[in-house]
């Protein structure tokens, strides 16, 4: 059989792709209306008739540089992998800057065909388009397409398929950068066409415009054939006679040579007037309503998230403890069964207090994502660029820091989109301390066992804003000592607002839901089951039965493996005002945090493990004071991130160096601040 | 403080976008940074010689250009390296 077609699909950020990619595959991708939604590249399978096709959606970029994360994904892709043709996504309303790309991946000497996409909407602003003629100036096949009407797919795809097919397509056009570079051009043509190692398989003339270009990777990838002296002596040769940088005429020309074109071929019947986006900005980026409006959209986010998410956490919560009960009754009452210990206070309690949370997790990517598809989220980047300058980093970096809140995972992968290294490094280090969705928990469960109800949300407040405060000085800190360097010019689109579909912002707290279910599946009943038998092996000997049933319970789980280690750290956690039990949880919530909870319900020795289990609450109040219980939300919230986390770190950041001192640093953060708080708390004896 | 606009263009009559008022057209003239960054600019669209139009200059935080259509955010120290001639009204 013949081998597949792979067909990569390449544009600007917000043109559409994503749309695009899944109506020809079906997939379920999630669809952003924020730059930088696509951070990796995501594949697909479409059909035309009986033929199979493989379609790659590329992450967004302006231009094919090195210089963010996302264009050389999509470049390196296009270079290594050769795809059969290239789908150029272009939204037709900005046509000269989407063409601005379009000339690069033509560059490249891969079939490329343009899909000139959201053309309602150009037409609503007054262009019209005289297709053939474009494509003509051009060279390259344009289909036009509607992605949110699934209008022009199977031309597209046709499109696609002719241009591989016969090989005897017409070359396309080629932008001619003037006498002076392309006498530079072909000199270096010469010189590097005897080039090794990866670079072999690169177009020549690609290659040597990249080089006039600096292009740093390019340079890299030639290193070994000796060209530098040769460029930089055409660079230099081109500035003494043109009076601008090579990179400067080179982007000038492909303006020119696209200009050109669609001068020829673009008629324009409308006046640039303000559009909805911008009578929408006028009061969103207002000097005064702009920041009540921001903060508004923020309390709302965490208004649904924790009061709306409340009575279906209860459900579920119900729901488990029945099925506890349901379980406990296939057996005798007082019955000494491993196995239903096993089932009821190990998987039950430990996956059930995690999945409590699921209502949270999925109201808190739902709203995300409304604010992203909308196009809000690009504006609050906007209103959070002041106060980010201060600490270092800019606008860009609010964006993974919210995300945060949910899930560090996904805040620490958002991190891409920032091109400036340190920017993102900081970024990524600083991450955890936003407050997640798995710490939550930990929180419900110690302020009411100590907290009177009136503190209740006056304390949750002060957690999420000790996290918010210190990831600010830390972020501070990291960009004087280890990351120093002027904060670095920040440029981003400002996406029109679109009212996000249903279907996908449903797509995205779906998938994210689904990962958070997959989670308690597998990491949290896997921890659990091993937590359960660490707390409950080695048995007691049996026969010492002076004891109470609580003494018995005691002398059993201080006996248990996790008893012992609890044990072995209380001497480094007693100044913290934590006993070998929180030592115990402690240990397990290293594997995710949703875990101290019901780690804490097994060493307590409970049955039930759910935050929400008074006699819990009511044994934490009887050995620990109140002081004790705010220094396990400090420890928890500063302390060592999960393992996922620190998993992420680890490839986002392409060393483990980082992860590590991102473990460790934190954790020792958060050791040195509740010891300050929990000594200086009980000489002055607050909450002893 | 209300910017000079210039009557003639010559490199004498530029001034960073940064202080030219909302509202105003202006023609990027020169981007006083590295390559690098000019050429990242170029492909959202700021290129040289384009007419660009400024939706939004607050004199603090960062400013909102137009061109084309689309508008692109530019933070404030990026702003005063934008050399542009403001056109006339």
């Amino acid at each position: 059989m013949k081998k597949n077609l792979v067909i990569a699909l390449a544009g600007n950020p917000n043109s559409g792709k994503t749309t695009l990619f899944n109506n020809l595959t079906g997939s379920r991708q999630h669809v952003g209306n924020y730059p930088g939604v696509t951070v990796e590249k995501k594949e697909g399978l479409a059909r035309l008739g009986d033929r199979e096709i493989q379609i790659v959606d590329l992450p967004g970029t302006y231009s094919l540089t090195a210089y963010s994360t996302e264009e050389v994904v999509a470049r390196n892709f296009v270079l290594t992998e050769r795809p059969d043709v290239i789908v150029d996504v272009i939204d037709a309303s900005n046509l000269e800057r989407n063409l601005y790309l379009g000339v690069q991946l033509i560059e490249l000497g891969i079939p490329v065909v343009f899909a000139l996409n959201m053309c309602d909407v150009a037409a609503e602003r007054g262009l019209d388009f005289d297709l053939d003629r474009l494509s003509s100036l051009l060279g390259v096949p344009i289909v036009p397409t509607v992605g949110h009407k699934k209008k022009g797919m199977t031309e597209l795809l046709e499109a696609a398929l002719a241009a591989v097919g016969d090989g005897k397509a017409r070359p396309p056009a080629r932008v001619n950068y003037g006498t002076e570079l392309e006498q530079a051009i072909g000199r270096l043509q010469e010189k590097v066409s005897k080039r090794t190692g990866q670079a072999a398989d690169w177009p020549d003339r690609w290659v040597a415009v990249k080089l006039l270009e600096n292009d740093q990777e390019v340079l890299a990838a030639l290193e070994q054939d000796g060209l530098q002296a040769a460029v930089e002596e055409e660079q230099a040769r081109i500035k003494g006679v043109l009076g601008d940088s090579a990179e400067m005429i080179i982007a000038d020309r492909r303006y020119g040579f696209i200009s050109g074109a669609c001068q020829g071929a673009v008629r324009s019947t409308a006046e640039a007037r303000q559009t909805r986006s911008d009578r929408i900005d006028e009061i969103v980026l207002h000097r005064f309503w702009g920041l009540p409006i921001f903060l508004g959209m923020m309390y709302l986010v965490f208004w649904l998230t924790f009061i709306v998410g409340t009575p279906p956490m209860d459900w579920i919560e119900a729901g488990f403890e029945w099925l506890q009960g349901a379980v406990r009754g296939l057996w005798p009452p007082d019955s000494e069964s491993v196995l239903l210990s096993l089932l009821a206070d190990g998987i039950i309690a430990g996956v059930g207090g995690v999945v409590v949370f699921l209502p949270n997790i999925l109201l808190l990517f739902l709203s995300i994502s409304i604010l992203e598809d909308s196009g809000y989220m690009a504006r609050a980047a906007f209103m959070m660029d002041r106060l980010m300058h201060k600490i270092g980093l800019h606008g860009k970096s609010f964006i993974p820091m919210l995300t945060g809140f949910g899930c560090s995972i996904p805040g620490i992968m958002a991190t891409r989109t920032l091109e400036n290294r340190r920017d993102r490094l900081t970024t990524m280090l600083v991450l955890p301390l936003m407050s997640c969705g798995a710490r939550l928990p930990i929180y419900t469960l110690i302020i009411p066992a100590f907290f009177p109800s009136a503190w209740h949300a006056p304390m949750l407040w002060l957690i999420y804003l000790i996290g918010i405060v210190l990831a600010i000085g830390c972020a501070k800190l990291l960009r004087s000592t280890l990351f120093p360097g002027d904060s670095v010019p920040f440029v981003m689109e400002l996406p029109p607002y679109r009212l996000p579909t249903i279907k996908g912002v449903l797509i995205h707290m779906w998938d994210r839901g689904g990962m958070y279910l997959k989670k308690a599946g597998t990491i949290i009943l896997g921890v659990s089951i091993v937590l359960w038998a660490l707390t409950s092996f080695p048995k007691l000997p049996e026969g010492d039965s002076n004891m109470n049933e609580e003494e018995q319970q005691m002398a059993e789980l201080s006996h248990s493996v996790a008893g012992r280690i609890g044990h072995a750290l209380e001497p480094a956690i007693r100044p913290l005002g934590f006993d070998w039990r929180i030592g115990t949880a402690m240990i397990g919530a290293f594997a995710a945090k949703e875990v101290f909870v019901a780690q804490l319900g097994i060493v307590y020795s409970l049955g039930e493990a759910d935050e929400e289990s008074v006699p819990l609450r009511a044994k934490l109040r009887e050995n620990y004071s109140p002081l004790a219980g705010f220094c396990i939300m400090l420890f928890m919230l500063i302390s060592a991130p999960c393992m996922a986390t620190i998993a992420v770190t680890r490839r986002e950041s392409g060393s483990w160096k980082w992860a590590i001192f991102q473990l460790t640093a934190l954790t020792l953060l958060a050791y040195v601040i509740t010891l300050a708080v929990y000594q200086t708390g009980s000489w002055l004896g607050i909450g002893i | 403080m209300q910017p000079v606009i210039p009557d003639t263009a010559s490199r004498e009559s530029l001034l960073p976008a940064s202080a030219v008022p909302e509202r105003r057209s202006v023609v990027l003239r020169g981007v006083s940074a590295g390559n690098e960054l000019i050429s990242r600019l170029a492909a959202m669209g700021l290129h040289i010689g384009m007419r660009i139009e400024v939706c939004r200059n607050r004199h603090h935080g960062p400013m909102v250009l137009g061109c084309n259509g689309s508008r692109i955010m530019l933070g404030r120290g990026m702003a005063d390296k934008l050399m542009v001639e403001v056109c006339r009204a």
